[in-house]
């Protein structure tokens, strides 16, 4: 595709007929690939680097090009057009000039005007081929020496147009279609208020009275990750090969986003992650191109265990409900390591299965332990179902329930009457307005389009998307590298919960942690007001020393 | 000039799988959308074994995906086996083992009995995978670092070139199950989809050669699944629940049972469908809903699916009569 | 009461449920020799039909009244357009075609009532616990044992005291003879769809207090009660009794002892009986 651009940009025509253009693009990459076959390496040591790069450029279209090339040849030799030698001519001598002198080459390459297409057919390919091999190719190697940073991922490929792309990951059906919609709805705020210089955005000092991103409109498309990480990978390679994403986020279980991170590190294409909260993902799953805004686990045992036993006291003996997967055991094992430390017991941690529908076998073992503090893991769906069963199992009765992570749409499938009173934490809540105006913005914003208000996936979607949009103005290019260094710089971003940045050593993002009171039902103002924001623990207290955390960050390129 | 015609469905076969990438990227997807179409089709060539020609209905197929993928990715991942079709070879063969096992129970029941077991047992596969063998199989995370294919010192590193080994696979995949179809035990198979009484009254062992052919489907999957990490780099949970196993039968319907290419059909009608009905605004989040009417009126009116339509078409207008209303 | 007891206990309420679901698909199963694979989003159907009413009225009698009557005409609905046309085709056709339509139902509520998982309480008066040898014991899930008995009472003499129940199993055995008997079997099988369809949509609205209210809750169970059906017998009544039971206790049972196993045990339960007895504990043989 950039070697279209190119060749297009240097013959300086705008008018030109379409069917010229798709020509000559053909043509150019039939003779770039001439160009590798039939220079010789020790001569042409230069050229052939710089096609190469061009053929690089053009990777994902391989073998199209080879089928287009047999497709051209064939019809060129049934009219008599010897393609293997001119071009071949042609093509060796622009490109030594263009990698010698490429400003020169570039203004003098362009002999052909509108006026000189050709009447007859033969003389009408033969042009449109020499003059295409000529331009597209003295095309890139401009492109080639004007870009001294060596390409990566999809860049410069994905930014030569006057857009840029970002692919959307959104759990759209599956077990988490709820939480992928607000992800979604996050994700389309952030991008409109990027390309029209509003909302949130705006206020971001980098990013004020600009529209777009260095000069570029946004485009997006949203896929539906089914809550599955074969699609979520599926959808996102597309979006890296076909539409040369410059980044690509979302996700919604830490399964889907740890899959995502390594194609992202892979492909060295961005990503920034949706919801997750394993420790994993910047832990031993950790990889140079993601970063995770969400609270760790360790984050989420850290900013809550002194609140419990500010709460509840010391002394105090605890009994766990764990999903069996790594999210589950690291949010568990964080809040052992936790409360123990401050002085509480652990009695057993139980163990179920995912998913799983009925826990009546396992909340059996919990009704009849000697805990006092019941501290549910379970997430999504298994969080409510199994909640509701301990409810009725009278285990609220006998102890005091806590849910350290609280899934997006949780306390709308257990209601208010057992939310009560129940510490949490979440990524972000509405109610953080009222200390945050950025948060306030938010939400106002997000009513005005939507007509509900955000939860806090929908957050995550905004926060990721601006701070990444704020790391490349202040980098001042899209080159990921670049992006990359200037997040891990570690300077902050004000945000919806004012500065926040990564820490470099892991890409977790250190930012405020919101701890919550579930609210007694008679004190709900509106259906959606479930929590008391009880406090907000400065991020910096609660990270994960580094060198516990066993990530090693791969290499840049 | 039998053996001559014999020869043109491989040759046009293999002209496809070289210009397919180009067709998928005429159609705006990506060299990697065209591998794992393929690697669905292959996988689909053994439910099309079982399902078109067996009349065998197993909605368990993805434990043997699942089986082959995982078995095959950790043996690479590993470095226990340096070499690739080794690796997928070991990964095919205990996929078949389990599909002997498997198959020799589900057989013992037909009909809707078999389709309830092999969806159960795939079930016990899922949650193996899940929790016993945490360890192993990387349980809901999946397993990464599957490293692209390596034959006889030859790196197929890039995506293309995995295209090309996934093509390549793929072919040898459809000539071999040509062949299979085309053998006395294949019409064997034909004859107890058309009968079963009657082909065990002409003294065939009915239940050995469903089991066969049922092993063989779970190597074909198994295989498949190996090829799915590949290309991938990664083998995801999902190849061993029951969607997975639901879909490649959708597929198979779509495209059009007892066709051998009718899989790649249906996988690339599914595939391509969903990518274009999910961007297009009014539909978006509803494009399963739109997918699966589509599936039930192809189902309720055209039981042959898109490649046993076209064949039917084309005989009909070979023989210069009207084409029929379909009718259920 | 010790532990063992009360695990015993909790398979037997899980049994219940299964019980009736498996039920629903066995009945239909037998008469008209169709496995609904769509079972498990009409439970679904149920527990959202259910949770409408229940959110409006807050009575969950009414709600369990709502679930019935809506599956119920819901399964009639989908019997005279589209089921309807299956009877004369191959098994494998019936499974695809009621595999394509669980998906459909499942994204047409996700359209509806999006993703969000709904809130169904406890109803209030079976909220509380009861004291039961020294152990707490959800009273719902003692409610739900009585229900499930109730119904499978009811159906029990519906299907085996009654007319219609005789025509029903009549049908079961040879509906060519009962068409040329003179009765009505295409009405027959109507109502006999429905049925299924309305006692999945019942197990639905009975189960939902203890599960997440959400799109994809039928898939698991749908699973489940086909284990369920396999090791009682297809197209036996008692046998998804005893079938449900005993999946219910097998995986309580082992939940207490190996919880990573305990759904592995049951698949592996379900090949044991397949090879001690292939037509389920009180299946009959010869009836594929």
């Amino acid at each position: 595709m950039q070697v279209k651009r190119n060749a297009l940009a240097g013959s300086g025509s705008s008018a030109e007929p379409r069917i010229v253009a798709a020509l000559t693009t053909t043509a150019a990459r039939a003779a770039c690939c001439f160009v590798v076959r039939n220079v010789p390496l020790t001569t042409a040591d230069g050229a052939h680097s710089a096609a190469l790069h061009v053929i690089r450029s053009v990777e994902p279209y391989d073998i199209p090009t080879v089928a287009w090339i047999a497709a051209v040849t064939a019809t060129l030799s049934a009219v008599g057009v010897n393609v293997r030698h001119p071009p071949q001519e042609r093509v060796r001598v622009s490109f030594k000039d263009a990698t010698a002198a490429p400003s020169a080459k570039r203004g003098a390459t362009s002999p052909r005007k509108e006026t000189d297409l050709p009447v007859n057919r033969t003389e009408f390919l033969k042009t449109g081929l020499g003059t295409a091999a000529g331009l597209g190719l003295a095309g890139a190697g401009w492109d080639w020496a004007r870009a001294a940073e060596t390409p990566i991922g999809n860049y410069p490929a994905g930014t030569e147009g006057s857009s840029v792309f970002v692919g959307l990951l959104c759990d759209l059906t599956g077990s988490y279609s709820a939480d992928g919609e607000d992800l979604r709805k996050g994700y389309l705020l952030a991008l409109d208020d990027l390309n029209n210089g509003t909302g949130v955005m705006a206020k971001i000092a980098s990013l004020a009275g600009k529209k777009g991103l260095l000069g570029k409109k946004v485009e997006y498309k949203v896929a539906d990750t089914e809550t599955k990480p074969d699609p979520a990978v599926q959808h996102a390679t597309e979006f890296i090969t076909q539409n040369k994403a410059i980044m690509f986020c979302g996700g919604v279980s830490s399964a889907e986003v740890i899959a995502m991170a390594k194609l992202g590190q892979q492909q060295k294409v961005i990503y920034m992650t949706g919801a997750s909260g394993s420790n994993d993902t910047t832990g031993k799953d950790c990889q140079r191109y993601c970063f995770r805004s969400q609270l760790d686990a360790y984050m989420v045992a850290a900013s809550l265990g002194p609140h419990l036993v500010k709460a509840y006291g010391k002394n105090r003996k605890a009994i766990y409900l764990t999903p069996d997967y790594s999210y589950g055991h690291s949010l568990a094992n964080s809040m052992k390591a936790e409360t123990e430390k401050l002085g509480w017991k652990t009695v057993a941690d139980v163990v179920a299965p995912f998913p799983t529908s009925d826990y009546s076998s396992y909340l059996t073992n919990i009704a009849n332990s000697d805990a006092d503090v019941f501290i549910n893991i379970e997430f999504g769906n298994d969080g409510i179902a199994s909640t509701k069963q301990a409810a009725q199992f009278g285990i609220m009765k006998k102890m005091q329930l806590v849910i350290p992570n609280i899934s997006t749409y949780l306390p709308d499938g257990l209601g208010p009457e057992i939310m009560q009173g129940v510490y949490g934490t979440q990524d972000w809540y509405w109610r953080l307005q009222d200390r945050y105006p950025l948060s306030k913005i938010f939400v106002q914003d997000f009513v005005g389009r939507w007509k509900i208000r955000p939860r806090w996936t929908a957050h995550i979607a905004y926060a990721q998307t601006a701070i990444w949009a704020d790391a490349v103005t202040r980098a001042g290019t899209f080159n990921p590298v670049n992006v990359i260094k200037t997040l891990e710089e570690g300077k902050p971003t004000n945000l919806m919960l004012g500065p926040v940045h990564y820490r470099a050593g892991d890409h977790q993002q250190v930012r405020p942690c919101p701890v919550l009171l579930g609210k007694k039902p008679s004190a709900m103002e509106g259906k959606d007001d479930f929590f008391d924001v009880v406090d907000v623990v400065p991020g910096e207290r609660v990270m994960q020393p580094l060198e516990d955390t066993s990530c090693k960050l791969p290499a840049y390129s | 000039m039998a053996r001559a015609r014999g020869a043109i469905v491989p040759l046009a076969m293999l002209v496809f799988l070289v210009a397919f990438p180009t067709l998928v990227g005429f159609a705006g997807g990506g060299v990697t959308l065209a591998a794992r179409i393929l690697v669905l089709g292959l996988f689909g060539l053994g439910v099309d074994l079982l399902f078109g020609f067996t009349g065998l209905l197993s909605f368990g197929q993805a434990a043997f995906y699942g089986t082959g993928g995982f078995v095959a990715g950790y043996l690479l991942i590993h470095h226990i086996v340096p070499s690739t079709i080794l690796a997928l070879a070991i990964g095919m063969l205990v996929a078949a083992v389990a599909g002997l096992v498997v198959g020799s129970l589900a057989l013992r029941q037909v009909g809707v009995y078999f389709a309830m077991l092999t969806l159960a047992f795939s079930q016990l596969f899922y949650f193996l995978d899940n929790s016993p063998l945490r360890e192993l199989t990387g349980g809901e995370n999946g397993l990464p670092g599957v490293p692209r294919a390596e034959v006889f010192g030859i790196h197929f590193s890039s995506l293309q070139e995995t295209y090309a080994f996934i093509a390549i696979v793929y072919f040898i995949g459809f000539v071999v199950m040509r062949r299979i179809v085309a053998s006395p035990f294949g019409h064997v198979l034909r004859a107890i989809l058309d009968n079963p009484i009657r082909a065990a009254a002409a003294g065939h062992d009915v239940y050995r050669y469903k089991l066969v052919a049922f092993t063989i489907a779970a190597a074909y999957a198994g295989l498949a699944g190996g090829l799915l990490g590949l290309f991938q780099g990664y083998l995801p949970p999902d190849m061993f629940t029951i969607d997975q196993s639901g879909q490649i039968i959708v597929m198979e319907v779509i495209g059009g049972p007892g066709t051998l290419v009718g899989p790649l059909i249906g996988a690339t009608v599914w595939i391509y469908l969903s990518q274009v009905l999910q961007n297009i605004g009014a539909i978006g989040s509803l494009w399963k809903l739109v997918l699966g009417l589509v599936f039930v009126l192809l189902i309720t009116g055209f039981r042959r699916g898109i490649a046993g339509g076209v064949s039917t078409f084309l005989q009909q207008w070979q023989r210069r009569e009207p084409a029929p209303v379909p009718s259920e | 009461m010790h532990l063992i007891e009360a695990q015993a206990l909790n398979g037997l309420a899980l049994g219940a449920v299964l019980s009736l679901v498996a039920l629903g698909l066995t009945i239909v199963f037998g008469l008209l020799g169709f496995v609904n694979f769509a079972h498990g989003a009409l439970f679904m159907v149920g527990a959202y039909a259910g949770w409408v009413v229940y959110s409006q009225t807050e009575n969950f009698f009414l709600a369990m009244v709502a679930a019935l009557v809506v599956t119920f005409i819901v399964g009639l609905v989908i019997e005279r357009v589209l089921i309807r046309m299956y009877y004369r085709r191959p098994p494998e056709d019936q499974i695809l075609v009621t595999y394509g339509l669980a998906i459909i139902l499942v994204e047409i509520v996700r359209a509806i009532f999006t993703g969000v998982t709904r809130q169904m309480p406890t109803p209030a008066w079976a909220a509380g616990t009861v004291q039961l040898a020294g152990i707490f014991y959800p009273q719902y899930r003692l409610v739900l044992i009585v229900i499930a008995a109730v119904t499978l009472a009811i159906l029990y003499v519906v299907l085996f005291r009654t007319r219609i129940g005789l025509i029903v199993r009549a049908g079961i055995d040879d509906a060519l003879i009962v068409n040329i008997l003179g009765v009505n079997v295409n009405r027959t099988f109507l109502l006999v769809f429905a049925l299924g369809a309305a006692i999945a949509g019942f197990s639905g609205i009975v189960d939902a207090p203890l599960l997440a209210v959400n799109p994809d809750m039928g898939t698991d169970l749908l699973v489940q009660s086909f284990v369920v059906v396999v090791i009682g017998g297809v197209g036996s009544f008692f046998g998804a009794i005893l079938g449900g039971l005993i999946a219910g206790e097998i995986i309580s049972l082992t939940t207490a002892f190996a919880a990573d196993y305990s759904s592995v045990a049951l698949y592996a339960a379900m090949a044991l009986v397949l090879i001690v007895r292939p037509q389920g504990l009180l299946g009959v043989e010869g009836r594929a």
